[in-house]
């Protein structure tokens, strides 16, 4: 209906007639609406999209649709156009939401061509919280290969859904061949860690008399190694998956992946994956659903995870290796005693997170990047109350997390002159917070090319760099005001001689390592004389 | 906000030269020589143009900024249009392959990728020169404000080979009287090495528009790259 409606707009407005249309953020970022966006492109110049995913909960009081704005313009065929771009905003749940104030950051900003989201509208999710550095992670995962890929190239591998109970356009047969084995109720479904507890089986049902259909090759996935999972996800945002290899049937709530026996390793390997940090940090930065509507997970989400085939490795003995040692821990915990094997999976997780980390060839920085979303970004998402709002995101980041910043913000930096065939050493002096009519900002202060004694500002420029923030307050620049309750909270880059000052809100999700990659491209860009 | 004062030399801006286009077309020939290794069924010399570009684009687009360190945007199959301004008509409309662009502010790059199929045929060679390939842009039907361009050959047939024979038929009198083109002050047409992008183009050759007077017409210039398949 919403698409008719945009579509139908084309025919009711001039040539560079302007549209604002406040919409489903599904019409834009459902990997179903694909082809939509495409035509959209093909019609109207976009000119800004602001995604309000972040605050569905909040925005309006009965609504809990997720919902963007779109403006732009209709293309005049006649005209001579530019290359095209646009800005996609993102505003999160923010404090100042409480005080009925939406504030837009730096960071909630990016400027995407439109031949992007008309090719793969998914980058419209990942930019929602991740950034370039993210979809460049993503990319290079996927270009190794996803379980889909494992699934299709061998036909040892199968997909499927339990059975159905009911189905009109079938005559019901017997469930006779199912009542001998046990039943999963996804419901009752319990995980210890990557494998099922058993005593979530239960015995089969005894009001199911009849099922909608029972062939030969869905009774074959109720046997043998296998995952079972469910589409809810769990408090942690993890995928409710767990293996088995005992028999048990399932109704259609439950999805299952399996193989034969020989690749039992693999099998097991493959349900600590779906529990692991990696596939959470996927999950958030992929999955539309997850992202912006009920957090369900399907089977073609988990069919488009990133994974290598192991005789694809680039070192397939590695693989095996860590496959193996994997695979051998979970039959550790299946052994273990009931009520420990929650206990036993924690303890190892960490372990588990490494040796995937080094099955996928994840750099330290794409590990740190991948634990900081799982840590921060996952259990600040879509807060559903106003007292909820202080998610660990709007917490003041402890030294730590600042000084990890500013070694990531230095590399980042480097990194940039490394490839751009620069020269010059960058220091970071030291980062300040500063509290004033302004609210409480972090001041990073960093060098190029001096020596320690040159790094020490003095009082006179702490003084000159207060008064700036003072004048841009008294500007009404700091933040800047848009609208009646909209709220631009910029990012400043201000230099004096050799010395950059980074000026920003001091709140965690401003300072993560994700940002230090963020600003650093900021600060080029400064440099090169283009605003971000 | 600007530089509150700035010394000499700047020692920021010596850290962050601005090199983009050179670094774009470099950045855009090791994406192509990556991926056509890593997904040889992707890159296939089989896929026709458009598909071979789309996906091109996909993944120098997502690895533009972490890897790249690029600041503009990709954009493919992007649209131009030319109208007759006296009858208002529009007279052609062309779909650029990939471009890279960055408008912002006191800046403005548009570097155009133009792809074409390459075999070693005379077939293929026109192709490559004229109507829909390099005499676009001589004519100014395509990208007409931009001086420098790219044409990218993917060669099909053995590049040695197909390379050596376009060089042949663009030093032929006729197509150099078709293109326009202009001599280098050595008297060469085929500038070799390209001084335009070095480490990625083998060639450059100089074209002298042929716009009709009153508009914007200059020289362009168009560097030659050849991508082969895996």
């Amino acid at each position: 209906m919403c698409a008719a409606f945009v579509l139908r707009a084309i025919d009711s407005i001039r040539n560079d007639g302007r549209v604002c249309f406040i919409l489903p953020v599904s019409l834009f970022s459902a990997s179903t609406s694909q082809e939509f966006v495409k035509e959209l492109c093909s019609h109207f110049q976009i000119e800004t999209i602001i995604n309000f995913g972040d605050i569905r909960k909040l925005l309006f009081d009965e609504a809990k649709q997720p919902t963007l704005v779109m403006v732009g313009s209709k293309i005049s065929d006649k005209k001579k156009r530019l290359p095209e771009s646009f800005e996609y905003w993102v505003p999160k749940a923010d404090i100042s939401l409480s005080f009925g104030r939406l504030a837009l950051h730096g960071t909630d900003r990016h400027t995407l061509s439109a031949s992007a989201i008309s090719y793969d509208n998914s980058i419209l999710t990942t930019l929602f919280w991740g950034n370039e550095s993210d979809l460049g992670l993503i990319t290079r995962l996927k270009v190794e290969g996803t379980l889909n890929d494992l699934f299709e190239n061998n036909g040892d591998w199968r997909t499927a859904k339990g059975f159905h109970r009911h189905d009109a356009s079938q005559k019901p047969v017997s469930s006779k061949a199912l009542r001998e084995m046990h039943f999963l109720d996804a419901k009752r479904f319990s995980l210890n860690g990557p494998v099922l507890d058993s005593l979530s089986l239960e015995k089969f049902p005894e009001d199911i008399k009849t099922v909608a259909r029972l062939p030969q090759t869905l009774l074959e996935m109720f046997e043998g190694p296998r995952i079972v999972f469910t589409d809810g996800l769990t408090s942690e945002r993890e995928i409710r998956a767990a293996y088995s290899s005992k028999s048990f049937s399932f109704t259609s709530s439950i999805g299952v992946i399996s193989s034969k026996k020989k690749h039992d390793d693999l099998l097991r390997f493959i349900a600590v994956f779906l529990h692991s940090d990696i596939v959470r940090y996927f999950i958030v930065m992929t999955a539309y659903q997850v992202n912006f509507e009920r957090e369900r997970i399907s089977l073609q989400d988990i069919k488009n995870l990133p994974f290598i085939n192991p005789v694809r490795h680039r070192n397939p003995q590695e693989a095996k290796r860590i496959i193996k040692q994997i695979a051998d821990f979970t039959r550790e915990i299946e052994k273990s005693h009931h009520l420990e094997q929650e206990h036993i999976y924690n303890a190892w997780k960490p372990e588990a997170e490494r040796c995937l980390s080094a099955y996928f060839g994840l750099s330290r920085n794409e590990v740190a990047r991948i634990k900081e979303v799982v840590e921060y970004i996952l259990p600040s998402m879509q807060p559903s109350t106003y007292s909820a709002l202080h998610t660990p995101l709007q917490k003041r980041p402890n030294q730590d997390e600042i000084e990890s910043y500013g070694r990531e913000l230095v590399n980042e930096l480097s990194e940039w002159r490394r490839v751009l065939r620069g020269k010059g050493e960058f220091a970071l002096s030291h980062i300040a917070g500063a509290q004033g009519d302004y609210g409480q900002l972090g001041i990073a202060h960093i060098n190029i090319n001096t020596k320690d004694n040159d790094s020490k500002e003095s009082i006179s420029e702490q003084d000159s760099i207060l008064a700036v923030l003072d004048f841009l307050k008294n500007k009404k620049v700091l933040p800047l005001d848009i609208n009646d309750n909209f709220y631009l909270i910029a990012d400043y880059v201000i230099r004096h001689n050799n010395s950059l000052y980074l000026i920003k809100p001091l709140v965690r999700r401003l300072w993560l390592r994700g940002e230090a990659y963020q600003d650093a491209r900021r600060i080029v860009n400064f440099i090169q004389g283009r605003p971000n | 906000l600007s530089s509150l004062s700035t010394n000499s030399p700047d020692e920021w801006a010596q850290a962050f030269p601005f090199d983009e286009a050179r670094r774009a077309s470099e950045f855009l020939v090791q994406i192509w020589a990556e991926m056509s290794l890593a997904k040889p069924d992707v890159f296939s010399r089989n896929k026709r143009e458009p598909q071979l570009t789309e996906i091109l684009c996909h993944y120098v687009r997502s690895f533009s900024s972490s890897r790249g360190r690029l600041t503009g945007l990709w954009t493919n199959e992007d649209v131009e249009v030319h109208v007759d301004e006296d009858t208002n008509e529009i007279v052609h409309r062309i779909k650029k392959d990939i471009t890279y662009f960055s408008n912002r502010n006191n800046f403005r790059l548009v570097l155009i990728f133009e792809f074409k199929k390459l075999k070693n045929s005379s077939a293929s060679r026109k192709a490559y020169a004229e109507d829909d390939g390099m005499l676009r842009f001589v004519q100014g039907r395509y990208g007409p404000d931009e001086p420098v361009v790219a044409m990218v050959g993917l060669v099909v047939d053995d590049r040695a080979a197909c390379v050596s024979a376009l060089r042949n038929y663009l030093n032929e009198t006729a197509t150099i009287k078709m293109l326009n083109t202009l001599p280098c002050p050595m008297g060469n047409y085929i500038r070799d090495p390209s001084a335009t992008f070095p480490m990625c183009a083998d060639f450059d050759t100089e074209h002298a528009r042929t716009i009709p007077s009153g508009t914007s017409a200059t020289n362009v210039n168009m560097a030659h790259f050849f991508l082969t398949f895996n």
